[in-house]
């Protein structure tokens, strides 16, 4: 009977033990779960604030001015579009002025088809 | 006796061995049982969730192609305790030295209430106000985190969109209409609209205000496929970071939330409706030499047309004679006009997933003399959007569609009806391209676009019955003829050409609908159809010089 009673004791302070480093072991998840979920909310929150300044930067009528004074750009009108058919008729009369241009350095414009 | 007090003592050791034994089984059940709970569940379940729902953020608005149009990004609002406050004076006048808005008084009054230990001060703070303040080292003030609502945009769709309170909760537009969803967080809501054509179409409407001199306007753009709205603007413009600083002018939806009576650009659905009962062909020749007499009044045409006693349908559209629409009318009467206008969804409140379109002002009794002033557009208002709509049949074989405001809009949210067949739409289509060549909108034209539409010039009713010195003028139009895939619509609120050009709408509205159509049709995917290089020179020629108003 004090066998048992002994060993019943020890199963006991065995599990008691396993019950609160599982316990421990839980917070400690808790923690880092509850540190992971904020460094998510951070990360979230920074892109939706990189998002919304990507998208303000890139507003048209921001963008349009500096495309237009730095690199020459226009928005594109339908003359600028042409049909496979015509492509070689409109290469050939684009091919002119590069000719008429270049005669000025001396240079001589590329030969178009 | 001893043996038997022996016997005695082993029977009660015996059963204070069992009664331990028992409690520690029942003790070993309950380990072993919490042990189990433990290792399964980990947890108690339910703790962090509620934290987790706390901080669902309002999900983003973008466009059909995922450009960011509102998102809520972290703020900070700022609040104060009054009984942590000495000075309440200094308090005020440092807050309002970073706040210029914030009455000093009225703060100073409410920081003064030490029987309160909480007042708000400014809600949706900017990380620079926050800093500013804190700099600032007053008592008693806190900052609590908290997330506002912002539209990196600014002014773009802003009308559409609207806005929302200080808490987050949607007050106008798609933010009120989907407030729920919005709410819920998760996925992006995103929309029908593309950013690239409502930013064309605005900046049109704003460059419209160099030409003419106006006091508002509204364009919409649908795809006539789907019934998606790509874009949909109201002049002057709304910024919804801002909605407190409204102009009295802007706060009117003036595409959806507004009706008018929209002038000629009726002429095409009363055609239309004619051809489909049967009671007109397109080969019909009227006599529009004189003014038509309806009971008392009197219908004219505001200019004579040539070979006026033979006129064709195609040059009553063309050329715009009202006298020629009220005989079309006089043709088909007053109830069939008024079912296929109501097939069209211009007489009841339109239906659909997004803000509400306003009710129109129909007749309160449909006879002779309102079938024939509705014939060409007056004596009924209803709102740009419905009016957009009505025009969709044309450019899609007959098919009328409500409008769509949330993508996948070809997932059946459009509700679907044949309201004419696509011999009559295309007919007409056809007589409102002619228009365009040879008629009223002549200045809509746009190179590559096949621009087909018709002109309206209503005058304003006033106090004393119609105003001739207060005009609305429209545009009406689907493009490209040849293949139609999208309606415009474009409604000037008494514009008045800076040039001293008459003002109706071929000299206002259709310069602003041809100017909109070259400038936003690529940006739709839509290039332009060019048959030859002489008749792309012609053409760009005869473009360019319609446009040099």
């Amino acid at each position: 009977m004090m066998r048992v009673f002994v060993i019943a004791l020890i199963v006991i302070a065995g599990l008691a033990i396993g019950v609160y480093r599982a316990k421990l072991g839980a917070q400690d998840n808790e923690k880092r779960i509850e540190a992971l979920r904020g460094e998510i909310r951070d990360a979230q929150e920074e892109i939706s604030v990189l998002k919304a300044e990507e998208a303000y930067l890139a507003r048209p009528e921001r963008i349009g001015p500096l495309a237009s004074e730095r690199l020459g750009l226009a928005p594109s009108s339908p003359e600028q579009f042409t049909a496979p058919e015509m492509l070689s008729r409109r290469l050939g009369e684009e091919g002119s002025i590069p000719t008429e241009a270049s005669s000025v350095s001396g240079e001589t414009g590329a030969s178009l088809p | 006796m001893t043996l038997q007090r022996g016997g005695s003592r082993d029977d009660h050791g015996g059963r204070r061995a069992r009664l331990v034994a028992l409690a520690l089984g029942v003790l070993f059940a309950v380990i072993v049982g919490r042990n189990a709970q433990v290792s399964l569940e980990g947890r108690e379940a339910g703790q962090g969730v509620a934290v987790a729902e706390a901080d669902v953020r309002r999900a983003d608005i973008v466009d059909r192609r995922g450009e960011l149009l509102a998102s809520s990004l972290p703020g900070w609002s700022l609040s104060a305790d009054p009984r942590a406050i000495w000075d309440a004076g200094e308090v005020a006048r440092g807050v309002a030295s970073v706040l210029p808005g914030i009455d000093v008084e009225d703060l100073t009054k409410r920081l003064s209430d030490k029987e309160r230990r909480f007042i708000w001060i400014k809600r949706g703070l900017s990380q620079r106000q926050k800093q500013s303040l804190f700099a600032l080292g007053l008592e008693g003030l806190r900052f609590e985190e908290e997330m506002r609502r912002v539209y990196p945009r600014g002014a773009l769709a802003g009308h559409l969109l609207g806005f929302t309170d200080v808490d987050g909760r949607g007050v106008e537009g798609i933010e009120s209409v989907f407030d729920e969803r919005l709410r819920d967080g998760g996925e992006s809501l995103r929309l029908t609209l593309d950013a690239g054509a409502q930013f064309a179409l605005e900046a049109e409407l704003d460059r419209a205000i160099e030409t003419f001199e106006m006091k508002g306007a509204a364009g919409i753009i649908v795809d006539a496929s789907s019934g998606a709205v790509r874009a949909i603007a109201s002049w002057p413009a709304v910024n919804p970071n801002l909605p407190s600083e409204r102009m009295e002018g802007a706060k009117t939806n003036r595409a959806s939330g507004a009706v008018f009576e929209l002038g000629s650009i009726f002429k095409p659905l009363t055609v239309a409706s004619a051809l489909e009962a049967g009671q007109l062909s397109s080969d019909d020749l009227f006599d529009v030499s004189a003014p038509v007499r309806i009971g008392a009044a009197t219908v004219r045409d505001s200019h004579p047309l040539d070979h006026s006693q033979a006129v064709s349908v195609t040059d009553i559209i063309a050329q715009s004679s009202n006298i020629g629409a009220v005989q079309i009318a006089q043709r088909i009467g007053p109830d069939r006009q008024r079912e296929f206008l109501e097939s069209l969804g211009l007489l009841s409140r339109m239906e659909y997933e997004g803000p509400p379109s306003a009710a129109p002002l129909t007749p309160g009794e449909w006879d002779g003399l309102t079938s024939a002033t509705v014939s060409y557009g007056h004596g009924i208002a209803v709102s740009p959007l419905a009016f957009a709509m009505s025009f969709v049949p044309f450019a899609n074989g007959g098919f009328y569609l409500s409008p769509t405001f949330i993508e996948p809009a070809d997932q059946g949210r459009a509700e679907r009806r044949q309201v004419m067949s696509s011999s009559t739409a295309r007919t007409v289509l056809e007589m409102m391209r002619y228009t365009v060549t040879s008629g009223t909108g002549h200045n809509a034209d746009s190179l590559g676009y096949e621009v087909a539409g018709k002109t309206g010039t209503a005058e304003k009713p006033g106090p004393d019955g119609y105003d001739p010195d207060r005009n609305v003028t429209s545009f009406a139009a689907v493009f490209p003829a040849s293949r139609p895939q999208f309606v415009v619509l474009i409604v000037l609120d008494e514009a008045t050409p800076r040039s001293g050009e008459a003002r109706t709408a071929a000299y206002t509205a259709a310069t602003i609908a041809g100017r909109v159509i070259s400038r936003a049709a690529p940006l739709l995917g839509l290039e332009p159809i060019l048959t030859s290089a002489e008749d792309t020179q012609r053409q760009l020629q005869a473009v360019s010089e319609a446009r040099s108003l």
